[in-house]
């Protein structure tokens, strides 16, 4: 198998990435105002989103895997923490709309990993004798 | 003894698997006894053994070296161990440090290790030297990325991991072939940062 079907991870996956989307992403609308121009809030809320994610990742890793848990919930953050960010300085955000758009872009994050695991296993994968 | 090195995962040991016992072993286990199951009649080294989450996945019946830098690993491994049916002992060392003959083992198997040995092309180096001509070398590792942005985070969080654990952007297959060995295969088991490796002496 390409991909991970087992339903304990694949729905582990799915809580891990969602719930960190929707944490971090309430935590930037906290963070990131309006009045914020959108460059540096999209660079200062890659950073925060990543770092934040980490200690989540952790805390998920012992049940549902290691780096199969760390890879896609740090990108999660990262993105998470970008795109809230750039909302955030162009609308005004409440932390649970901020939350729902998190939540989604961790959805997002996990489906684009899942096709990359696809990918990069199928292609990479060689015999060299 | 490399004591920086075996501080670290000392202190790693109580609550190593907290971390590592359930999620990790149940998402790689068919991997795990795939390329354990190469486990051949003749010696075998295993390194390291940590606290021995990975003897369960070990076919019986096998003659089995088994080395750690760390005791407080070797001491948690030691259930898990005397569970094994089959001959399997194990001993405190550093890889860079193995006093055992040249050409002494048939085949060295490794799991999540070269991750954390400090020099790792002179760590696999040492086990070529003890390695029979032609003995096969089986690793299940993790590695960092080629990929954007995984090779980004994973080089960004390797400074902070190194100093708690293992580090998170090794090239250890490169590192295979810079020692000496001939690469047989590589396979993916997620991305291309956790993988097995089969290369020959």
């Amino acid at each position: 198998m390409l991909v991970e079907i087992r339903p304990y991870f694949v729905l582990g996956d799915l809580a891990c990435n969602a719930a960190a989307g929707a944490v971090i992403g309430a935590l930037m609308v906290l963070i990131v105002g309006p009045e914020w121009n959108m460059f540096v809030a999209m660079v200062i809320g890659t950073v925060v989103g990543t770092v934040l994610s980490i200690p989540l990742a952790l805390l998920a890793a012992g049940m549902f895997g290691a780096m199969e848990v760390l890879v896609p919930v740090m990108t999660t953050g990262m993105a998470t923490g970008m795109v809230v960010s750039a909302v955030a300085t162009d609308a005004v955000l409440t932390t649970g709309s901020g939350a729902v758009l998190g939540l989604e872009v961790g959805v997002v994050v996990l489906i684009a990993t899942y096709l990359a695991n696809a990918v990069i296993r199928g292609k990479a994968s060689r015999w060299t004798s | 003894m490399d004591e920086l090195t075996e501080k670290k995962w000392d202190r790693a040991a109580p609550s190593f698997d907290l971390m590592a016992s359930y999620g990790p072993e149940k998402r790689w286990a068919p991997f795990k006894r795939e390329l354990f199951a190469n486990m051949g009649e003749g010696r075998i080294l295993f390194l390291a053994v940590g606290t021995g989450l990975d003897v369960q996945f070990f076919p019986a019946g096998r003659s089995i070296l088994g080395i750690d830098i760390s005791q407080k690993m070797l001491d948690q491994a030691s259930t898990r161990v005397s569970a094994y049916e089959g001959d399997i002992s194990v001993q405190h060392m550093d890889v860079h440090q193995m006093p055992f003959e040249d050409g002494h083992f048939d085949q060295v198997f490794t799991s999540c290790t070269f991750c954390s040995v400090p020099d790792p092309v002179v760590g696999l180096q040492a086990l070529r030297r003890v390695m029979k001509p032609g003995g096969d070398l089986y690793m299940f590792e993790h590695t960092g990325s080629r990929y954007f942005p995984f090779n980004l985070m994973m080089n960004l969080i390797t400074p902070v991991s190194r100093k708690l654990g293992p580090e998170l952007n090794r090239t250890t297959v490169e590192n295979v072939q810079a020692a000496g060995f001939e690469l047989k295969k590589v396979q993916h088991v997620y991305l291309d940062v956790v993988k097995t490796i089969h290369a020959t002496a």
